[in-house]
């Protein structure tokens, strides 16, 4: 549907969360890396709510974005950004996460932020059709 | 249960919670407290996380996704 045929506040809405996209989008990216939670084995530093989330590099910037039920929990069980990371001989120095909470938003508000951010950020990582 | 287009209404979530038992009603309430998001959305998350880890929501849950089955879910 054309966006001026949409419903004002469809519209709205829409315009809304493109621009809360942008803010978390520009807080992954900004967020000093010294700020960002190192790699380890349980991920113990990663907070356990729900919320968005990006592996960064320390010079290359964001490898992936994505969005978790429980973050630590995502991370123990293994991920395919990390794995690409190692294939790519990546320092596990350099490689790290950051997170943002998922808040007061809706699952349905979440899951369009994520693909809004995939689609501005264009992470190399991040492979799947958004 | 009943959905509306691709979600769980309260009431079918009421309904579930209802039948589960007391320690896994009482965890999901606890949760769904602490992240304050209503018990629908949190019932939701957990199933559709289970079935795909990368979601969410029913609209983004990708059945089995990533996980080393033959035959995928359509």
């Amino acid at each position: 549907m054309s966006s001026r045929l949409m419903p004002l506040w469809v519209r709205k809405m829409s315009e809304a969360l493109r621009e809360e996209a942008r803010e978390i989008l520009e807080t992954l990216s900004m967020t000093s890396f010294e700020n960002c939670y190192p790699l380890s084995r349980n991920f113990e530093v990663v907070p356990s709510d729900p919320g968005f989330y990006a592996f960064r590099h320390r010079r290359n910037g964001i490898l992936y974005i994505g969005i978790g039920n429980n973050l630590r929990r995502r991370f123990r069980g293994g991920h395919k950004a990390l794995s690409w990371a190692f294939v790519d001989r990546l320092n596990s120095e350099d490689v790290r996460i950051v997170a943002v909470e998922m808040g007061q938003r809706t699952p349905q508000e979440v899951e369009y932020i994520e693909t809004r951010m995939i689609q501005i950020a264009r992470p190399s990582y991040d492979t799947r059709m958004k | 249960m009943q959905t509306t287009t691709d979600h769980l209404t309260p009431e079918a979530a009421q309904t579930f919670l209802n039948m589960l038992p007391d320690k896994i009603r009482l965890g999901l309430l606890t949760y769904a407290a602490q992240i304050e998001q209503p018990i629908e959305a949190v019932i939701e998350m957990a199933i559709a996380g289970f079935l795909d880890e990368d979601s969410i929501s029913f609209t983004g849950c990708r059945p089995m996704a990533g996980m080393n089955f033959s035959r995928k879910a359509s």
